[in-house]
């Protein structure tokens, strides 16, 4: 896909994002390889290079090193991937590039973290949405939502979450390939709520939620 | 059975980490009730008499004397927010003691609730003292006043069973928590009852929320 890269932080997320582009012909033209926290990064630069993405190794696990921005910043590609590894800061921010992310929410009603959750309890249904990164928790421009229903896995975690945020990446990258530029929709930042880490009591209604209402085939 | 968790005495100096907790199915929702129901019981034990139901109009009596929403709220937002004159304000604002509140006190409260649960999500402490747009001052250093956490643990129940904002009842758990952490044979009379009103207006809002979705607890 040109004009477009991926800043790949190690782990599960950014394997996903791969994954489910590769599955879908639409892979980016260009990587940017963070070290990993903990462990190493050589599962993400094996994928890399079996999917033959040229990348760009930093040595540093921080997205907002010096490294990094300079890593970015010297991409021909004006668009990247972001899959996670923290909160960019304003030189990352304001280094030319547009960050795609995708955030576990419908977007601007719930922002801020572990809204899989709090959407099961109130809405039994859970969406995510691509948006860019900008200054403020989740407050940039959207460019597509997708809703899932209830997830019919309780393994929200380390499964869904991964597997619904790689699903709207790939509706969001497809429209760029076909129109040839993001649709952007700028957020009404006055509406919707911040969330914050969910207490497990909370946790257990949503995922007992879940339980209950899952199709016996699923189960 | 399975003990709770995250309720362990040192609560403030080592708080419970809450990203990412194990799913343990009922068994949980069994050792949550057993340890909040322990809690009632010293609590009750503590106050020397047996709890009656939480009744929002009692608030009115307690904070008497600490502040009035009419005078706060008109001042709101304050260059220093005083913790022991904020919380009772939006107590008495949210429990029908201020009447004549408009939309646009409804909104304050909003806010300055929203501050201190931000605040609080961030550190796991209420403090003494905030500047504007909550950002902790200098002079605040005082964090450990039994009473902060548990009014504010209150006006988020309350703003939860007007509002049905998840936010607000997720706060309140974990400032329960807190409350649960705590050795009962320390705390003051009045740090006992605004505990024991906090754990009881929990247990009603969890006892309708939880049953409405179909899951049974306590």
């Amino acid at each position: 896909m040109k004009n477009l890269a991926i800043l790949v932080f190690p782990g599960p997320r950014a394997k996903a994002y791969l994954n489910a582009l590769a599955a879908n012909k639409l892979l980016p033209e260009f990587a940017v390889l963070l070290q990993a926290k903990a462990g190493s990064n050589a599962e993400e630069k094996a994928l890399l290079e079996k999917l033959k993405i040229p990348f760009f190794e930093v040595p540093s696990h921080d997205v907002n090193s010096p490294g990094t921005v300079e890593a970015v910043k010297l991409a021909s590609q004006d668009f990247f991937i972001f899959s996670g590894g923290g909160i960019l800061r304003k030189e990352m921010l304001s280094s030319g590039k547009k960050f795609l992310h995708v955030h576990p929410g419908r977007l601007p009603d719930f922002r801020g973290s572990t809204c899989f959750y709090y959407s099961i309890i109130a809405e039994s249904d859970v969406s995510a949405t691509a948006f860019f990164l900008a200054d403020g928790i989740d407050k940039g421009n959207i460019v597509c939502r997708k809703s899932f229903g209830l997830p019919q896995t309780t393994d929200i975690d380390n499964f869904f979450d991964n597997h619904a945020r790689a699903e709207t990446l790939v509706q969001a990258v497809k429209g760029f390939a076909e129109k040839g530029f993001f649709a952007e929709t700028p957020q009404d930042t006055q509406k919707g709520e911040t969330f914050f880490v969910i207490h497990p009591l909370l946790k257990h209604l949503a995922i007992m939620l879940v339980e209950k209402n899952r199709r016996p085939e699923s189960k | 059975m399975l003990a709770y968790a995250f309720a362990k005495k040192g609560w403030l100096e080592q708080p419970p980490e809450y990203s990412f907790s194990k799913f343990e199915g009922k068994a949980f929702l069994d050792a949550f009730v057993h340890a909040r129901k322990g809690m009632i019981a010293a609590l009750e034990k503590n106050s020397g008499e047996k709890a009656k139901p939480f009744r929002p109009e009692s608030l009115e009596t307690f904070f008497s004397g600490n502040a009035s929403p009419e005078i706060f709220f008109t001042q709101f937002p304050q260059a220093a927010i005083r913790t022991e004159e904020a919380l009772p304000a939006c107590i008495l604002a949210l429990s029908g003691r201020h009447k004549n509140a408009g939309a646009a006190e409804e909104k304050k409260v909003y806010i300055c609730l929203s501050g201190f649960v931000k605040s609080f999500e961030v550190s796991k402490k209420v403090f003494a003292e905030y500047r504007a747009g909550f950002r902790v001052s200098e002079a605040a250093g005082k964090f450990d006043a039994v009473e902060h956490y548990a009014s504010l643990s209150l006006a988020c129940l309350l703003f939860f069973g007007k509002s049905g904002n998840l936010k607000f009842l997720n706060v309140a758990l974990k400032l329960n928590d807190f409350i649960c952490s705590l050795d009962v044979q320390k705390l003051s009379v009045r740090e006992t009852q605004l505990c024991l009103a906090s754990l009881l207006l929990e247990k009603e809002l969890a006892q309708k929320l939880f049953p409405e979705k179909g899951v049974p607890l306590w």
